[in-house]
């Protein structure tokens, strides 16, 4: 039971940006994508979800073709309908799928996420920080297989940043799914990840994987996180 | 609004003036702003009927000619705005018949439309449709070509079809070019009606209230009244439409 990407390679006309991309990940793992901006992260994600087709290459999920309807997709910018208030946001993908109780079901993972008492607010109203969690319960109202990830914190200041985390995992930690998580920032990635694949710079490919064996809630300043900080690092000027 | 209070002063203040200089041959304004008053709800001898009749029929002409403008323009608009080949196909065609001016439609209106039973009127309701139906398109096509890439992305993202993208995103975020689009068309509808209520006898309507004030021989003062009411429709329909456009855009 894993979700698997096999040799995905990418090019805008000339422009390679994903060069033979091959990993796996368990189901109900947090996996952390890493790699330095532009380096083709948000491309890889776009193709995982069937926004975009490779090259060549192919995403599976427990042996067959990844669904787009298995995936819940949270964007670096939120992508909120200004003109939905946070319930009818939260409602849109279960819309798409005709689910008859989409109200119902969007106001429970509102309560889940914390955000009940602003389900009538616009999203102009909301602060950034609240934006990316209605953005994420969006994701989690389809009740996906698998959260794809990207970058949703890194519009946010250091305190929201870290606070966000620590819900993500709270999240996590009760709705137990498949998180691909892409970001650029280290600290991220070894707070958040039971495994971070490490990319090099453009065109990507993967560095290495590595392994975080630390017992959560994590402490950032503890020698073993910066141990493994400093281990990403130098893979990443690599 | 103090400045707006003065302005109105100072606008009837110059009026005045120009008319004990005798500079031009006019009414003092409150010998307009009598007859104004006095024709609003009484009839006209000549014509039989009160101001308020003659703009009633003005707009239900509008407002019937106008909103068959909008429910092809809207849709339209919307089409061209989101499927690329179907917008140059069609703004081809547009591009050429926009800039002939509602009033130029005119006498090619009535006698394309001289066959049926109520020529004149088709051919007024023609040339407001052709008056509020460009703006209104133009005005949505702009709205909904420019629907954030990343909005739809979104909706691909969560699986949603052309329907519901269309639906749920492009209708919604066109919205703002809507209104617009109905505010300036029904501006320009309403600058048609009464250029083409002037042009033929269609026994009631503003445009026409003036017209035969002029030939029955230069009542300027009727004449000044029917042009006040226009302005004043004018503007109302402006301003209220402004105000609706709060109401149901409370996102923004
Ligand atoms: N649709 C596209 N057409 C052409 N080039 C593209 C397209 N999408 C991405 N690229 C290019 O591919 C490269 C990788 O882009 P991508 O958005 O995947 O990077 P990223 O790692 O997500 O960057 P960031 O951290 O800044 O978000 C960039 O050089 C970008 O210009
Ligand atoms: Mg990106």
């Amino acid at each position: 039971m894993a979700l698997e990407v096999i040799d995905v390679s990418k090019s805008f006309n000339n422009l390679k940006v994903l060069d033979n991309i091959t990993f796996k990940v368990k189901d109900n793992s947090f996996t952390c994508i890493i790699g330095e901006s532009g380096c083709g992260k948000t491309t890889l994600l776009r193709i995982v979800s069937g926004l975009e087709k490779a090259d060549s290459g192919e995403i599976l999920f427990n042996g067959k073709k990844l669904e787009i309807n298995d995936v819940g997709f949270v964007f670096q910018d939120d992508r909120l309908l200004p003109w939905r208030t946070t319930l009818k946001n939260v409602a849109f993908g279960l819309e798409v799928r005709n689910d008859k109780r989409a109200l119902e079901k969007a106001k429970d993972v509102l309560r889940f996420v914390g955000l009940e008492e602003f389900e009538n607010y616009y999203p102009k109203q909301l602060s950034g920080g609240m934006r990316q969690l209605v953005g994420i319960a969006r994701a989690l109202a389809i009740n996906p297989k698998i959260l794809l990830m990207d970058e949703p914190f890194a519009s946010l200041d250091a305190q929201t940043r870290n606070r966000m985390q620590a819900e993500l995992l709270d999240i996590w930690n009760e709705e137990k799914k498949t998180v691909l998580f892409v970001t650029h920032n280290i600290d991220e990635a070894v707070y958040l990840a039971d495994k971070i694949i490490v990319l090099s710079k453009r065109p990507a490919r993967v560095v290495e994987e590595i392994k975080v064996d630390l017992e959560r809630p994590r402490d950032r300043t503890s020698l073993e996180f910066v141990d493994v900080r400093k281990r990403v690092l130098e893979l990443l000027n690599k | 609004m103090k400045l707006r209070i003065s302005a109105i002063f100072t606008f009837i203040l110059f009026w005045y003036i120009v008319v004990f200089l005798k500079l031009v041959e006019l009414p003092y304004p409150h010998k307009v702003l009598f007859v104004f008053t006095n024709l609003l709800f009484h009839p006209e001898p000549v014509l039989g009927k009160s101001l308020v009749e003659h703009a009633t029929a003005s707009v239900l002409r509008v407002l019937t000619a106008s909103s068959i403008a909008f429910a092809v323009a809207i849709p339209m608009g919307v089409a061209m705005g989101w499927f690329e080949k179907f917008n140059v196909f069609t703004s081809t065609i547009v591009e050429i018949l926009r800039p002939i001016p509602p009033l130029a439609w005119i006498p090619l209106a009535y006698i394309l439309f001289s066959k049926l039973s109520n020529p004149v009127q088709t051919a007024q309701l023609f040339i407001v449709f052709i008056g509020a139906f460009f703006p209104c398109l133009i005005s949505v096509v702009d709205a909904a070509k420019n629907t954030p890439a990343e909005l739809i992305e979104m909706a691909k993202a969560f699986n949603a079809d052309n329907k519901k993208i269309l639906s749920s995103i492009v209708l919604p975020y066109s919205l703002q070019g809507i209104i617009t689009g109905i505010r300036i068309g029904l501006g320009v509808g309403w600058m048609s009606i009464i250029a083409a209520e002037m042009l033929a006898t269609s026994g009631a309507g503003l445009g026409y209230f003036i017209m035969v004030m002029y030939e029955v021989g230069g009542r300027i003062a009727e004449i000044i009244s029917g042009m006040v009411l226009i302005g004043i429709i004018g503007y109302s329909m402006n301003w209220l439409l402004l105000k609706v456009e709060k109401m149901v855009m409370p996102w923004r």
